[in-house]
């Protein structure tokens, strides 16, 4: 199973199987949008949404890119941006 | 053959690069003060934005690459190359690129080099090239922006080479990635109907010879006291001619001639680059886009200060490159490629490189402090600024660490960043030069 994940970012030519993975996995869960956290000053996540922005726009993947923090903080502003996402999907 | 009505992607902006550097050319000749100097320097890299758009326009190959990659084959086979972001950078002045580069999807706390990077193809800022070889290393970021190329509509359907750099720097480690070379070499040969010969890498690889030896006299003669040329020049100047554009100029051999030349005329006289250097600074990093021109004339004028060297400006790592056989040139230029190049050389691997380039250098350039502009890119190197604080005290020289964007002057601006140092002075009892 753990073989059947895709590669992480850091080998190279990989992000469009993550990508597939996500799309793959939200037909397996009904999911109807994507939230994208994003850990502030972190490289990787921050180019691999770039990739994933045009891969979601090209599915008509509705997407939510989150800024969270590395620590338990603003969730208030979380949940804000969480529901607003959720309303939007229904 | 393109015609007028067909423009390449790009190259209207390459045009107004060679619009730009002409005229700095003329002004190096003609202007009030003529800068032999300056103006080779720039007719160094007219020729290269030359060379990129006639191959653009008459259809001939060329390629993105990186400083890293051996960039002595693609001149011994005659092909051209580019990287994307090396002319953004001296032309951010004269641009909106920095602010581009933050309305694109890229978040703005990523790396400023890799977020105008993308901005730069995907903008059509660059000439498309014929083939892509990618630079999987120093950092993270960088796989991730040739990801970000493949999936740009126009870059889509160009071949891709990508070589895989090992973590170590030994024997083996240069072998197995000499093996990488030579694989980019035979791809490039299928890609572009070019060969490699012998005789040619030979040529290209004696001029990166020459420059090499050049370069160390160079850095010799800035170590002394007063030292003899400005902050950032050496990296600068050096660098960007001798691994920017394609290699075996002589012209570039010819102007390390005469920054050695400048450089001992002012040693012989007891004459520094300052009329009155008071302290002696290393920049720990690559230098960026905006400190050389925005510190470096600061530190001179409010400190008396000069930025001496730095990661990308020094030359004591690079080797000479043996030209016995294509073998021994592979190693040689394998060697170069991870370990020593700036930036590649200090952020892949271990922390021990950093740690013997940083003590080598507090030593035989007499520095009175060591800064680290932490730019935010180099997580790797971030990472260890633990280990710098124990080397600069164990060498009894202090150190600043801040972070910044050295690539982006909209991070942390110019004037914070003049505001930590001299905070950073201050503490030191370092004051400002009492005019």
């Amino acid at each position: 199973m753990v073989q059947e994940r895709p590669s992480e970012p850091r080998v190279f030519g990989t992000a469009l199987d993550r990508q597939d993975f996500v799309r793959d996995n939200m037909g397996a869960f009904k999911a109807a949008g994507v939230v994208l956290p994003h850990l502030p000053m972190c490289d990787f996540w921050g180019f691999e949404k770039h990739n994933f922005d045009a891969y979601a726009d090209s599915h008509a993947i509705p997407v939510l890119s989150l800024n969270v923090d590395y620590i338990v903080g603003n969730t208030g502003q979380l949940r804000t941006r969480v529901q607003a996402f959720i309303e939007t999907l229904t | 053959m393109m015609t007028t009505t067909t423009l390449a992607r790009g190259l209207d902006r390459w045009y107004e690069y060679r619009a730009r550097f002409e005229q700095f050319i003329d002004a190096m000749k003609n202007g009030p003060e003529p800068n032999p100097l300056m103006a080779l320097f720039f007719e160094i890299v007219l020729d290269q934005v030359n060379a990129v758009i006639s191959s653009t326009e008459e259809g001939r190959p060329v390629l993105s690459s990186w400083y890293g990659n051996g960039m002595e084959i693609y001149a011994a086979m005659d092909i051209d190359f580019y990287c994307p972001v090396d002319l953004i950078f001296p032309n951010q002045p004269f641009t909106h690129d920095v602010v581009s580069s933050h309305s694109g999807p890229s978040p703005d706390d990523t790396c400023g080099l890799i977020r105008q990077g993308a901005m730069a193809v995907a903008n059509g800022l660059v000439p498309t090239p014929t083939q892509v070889i990618a630079m999987l290393e120093p950092c993270d970021a960088q796989l991730t922006l040739h990801e970000i190329w493949q999936k740009t509509p126009e870059w889509s359907d160009i071949p891709v080479f990508a070589l895989d750099p090992p973590y170590g720097s030994s024997p083996e480690d240069f072998e197995y990635f000499a093996g990488e070379l030579k694989r980019m070499t035979r791809w490039l040969e299928e890609q572009t109907g070019r060969t490699l010969t012998y005789e040619n890498l030979k040529r290209v690889c004696e001029e990166t010879n020459r420059v090499t030896e050049l370069w160390g006299e160079l850095c010799e003669l800035q170590r002394t006291v007063p030292a003899p040329t400005p902050s950032f020049m050496i990296p600068e100047i050096g660098w960007n001619s001798s691994q920017h554009v394609n290699a075996g100029s002589p012209k570039v051999t010819k102007l390390f001639e005469m920054m050695v030349g400048l450089a001992e005329q002012n040693v012989a006289a007891g004459i520094g680059a300052l009329p009155d250097e008071r302290l002696r600074v290393y920049w720990a990093d690559l230098d960026g886009s905006w400190p050389p021109p925005v510190l470096g004339p600061w530190l001179a004028e409010t400190f008396g200060a000069v930025v001496v060297n730095s990661f990308q400006g020094e030359a004591a790592p690079y080797g000479i490159i043996d030209t016995t056989s294509i073998d021994t040139m592979m190693f040689g230029l394998a060697r170069r490629s991870i370990h020593e190049v700036p930036m590649i050389r200090q952020a892949r691997g271990s922390v021990a490189m950093f740690d013997t380039d940083i003590k080598r250098v507090v030593r035989d350039y007499s520095v009175d402090c060591v800064l680290f502009p932490g730019h935010k890119g180099h997580k790797d190197q971030s990472a260890s600024i633990g280990f710098l604080r124990d080397i600069c005290r164990e060498a009894g020289v202090p150190l600043l660490a801040f972070t910044s964007d050295i690539f982006d002057p909209t991070w942390m601006t110019p004037e914070q960043v003049k505001r930590r140092i001299t905070e950073f002075f201050a503490a030191q009892g370092w004051d400002p030069i009492d005019r």
